[in-house]
């Protein structure tokens, strides 16, 4: 599947998906209005590529600095099918950038609690 | 004369009330990213509480979205098939004592103001865990009809706004009444 790069704005955040390594990363500010319109062609592009994995490491990396509360919806659900896969098979890790941002941990840390498989990991902030 | 003294008061009115930023006017998407950046830099400046400031920007947003998506005061072609109508609505960030608030103000029908007055009445009996619980069960459920966004905005502002909030609805006609939300971070 060919890659999916778009890089980010004031509003919607850089989206890297590598299909060939399976890693994959939203990076930056998430609160378009239109948040279907942004993230509907890409997930199912994704979650048709989960689908079909056996076996195989899966790094998701989550850098987001804010996310409006519709994009809490995609994040969550991005979640659910990242423990999907890992429970089907793969391992796979969550990436989740917070900065020493304490929403953001939180927030990453709430939707955490739902994991049962993935593996899911806090990077604080670079030195 | 008389027009620019009238503006001058209510120029006046809006500084004495500690209130930052006001805004009354169409909203677009373009307004919102603009005038969230111009918020979060007039924070910074202050120097005020990272998570006052942050809070205060999440706030802005989801009520600055709901005016784009719902509010019935708005223009659109004679065809009426303009797929975004402008939509009219009001916004403002100010100081009360020491809490940060974002007020914001749109039209609604009058016959949403019951099903609106229930929900948000019942969010302010919720507390933070009970808040968490009602924000997760809401993500994983479909949104629910006639909802553009996730349904989850008024929870989002619930969970961030610490000092608490208040709404009203203030008569228009039998069918509209415009809707007020405050939230104090």
């Amino acid at each position: 599947m060919e890659n999916i790069n778009l890089a980010g704005s004031d509003n919607s955040p850089e989206v890297v998906f590598d299909f060939a390594n399976n890693t994959f990363a939203l990076r930056g500010m998430s609160y378009m209005e239109d948040t279907s319109g942004f993230y509907d062609t890409i997930i199912e592009a994704l979650n048709g590529h989960l689908d079909n994995l056996s076996g195989t490491e899966v790094r998701f990396e989550f850098a987001l600095t804010y996310f409006n509360s519709s994009s809490s919806r995609i994040i969550f659900r991005l979640f659910d099918k990242l423990d999907e896969i890992a429970e089907s098979g793969n391992p796979t890790t969550i990436f989740w950038f917070h900065e020493d941002d304490e929403d953001i941990l939180e927030q990453g840390e709430e939707f955490a609690e739902d994991l049962s498989h993935a593996t899911f990991t806090l990077v604080g902030e670079q030195d | 004369m008389d027009t620019i003294k009238q503006i001058h008061k209510i120029k006046t009115q809006l500084t004495e009330q500690q209130i930052i930023f006001c805004y009354a006017g169409y909203i677009t998407e373009d307004v919102l990213v603009s005038v969230g950046n111009t918020i979060k830099q007039k924070l910074e400046l202050v120097k005020a509480d990272r998570s006052a400031a942050r809070a205060v920007f999440a706030i802005f947003v989801e009520e600055a979205q709901n005016i784009i998506r719902y509010s019935k005061a708005f223009i659109q072609d004679e065809t009426g098939e303009f797929q975004n109508p402008l939509r009219f609505g009001f916004v403002a960030v100010g100081k009360s004592t020491d809490r940060y608030y974002v007020c914001c103000g749109n039209r609604i029908q009058a016959q949403d103001v019951a099903r609106l007055d229930g929900h948000l009445q019942h969010l302010q009996g919720l507390d933070a865990d009970g808040l968490k619980t009602l924000f997760k069960e809401t993500l994983r459920d479909d949104p629910p009809e006639g909802s553009k966004g996730a349904g989850v905005g008024f929870i989002d502002i619930a969970r961030r706004a610490k000092g608490g909030f208040e709404f009203s609805f203030e008569d228009i006609t039998a069918e509209y009444a415009d809707f007020y939300i405050k939230a104090y971070v």
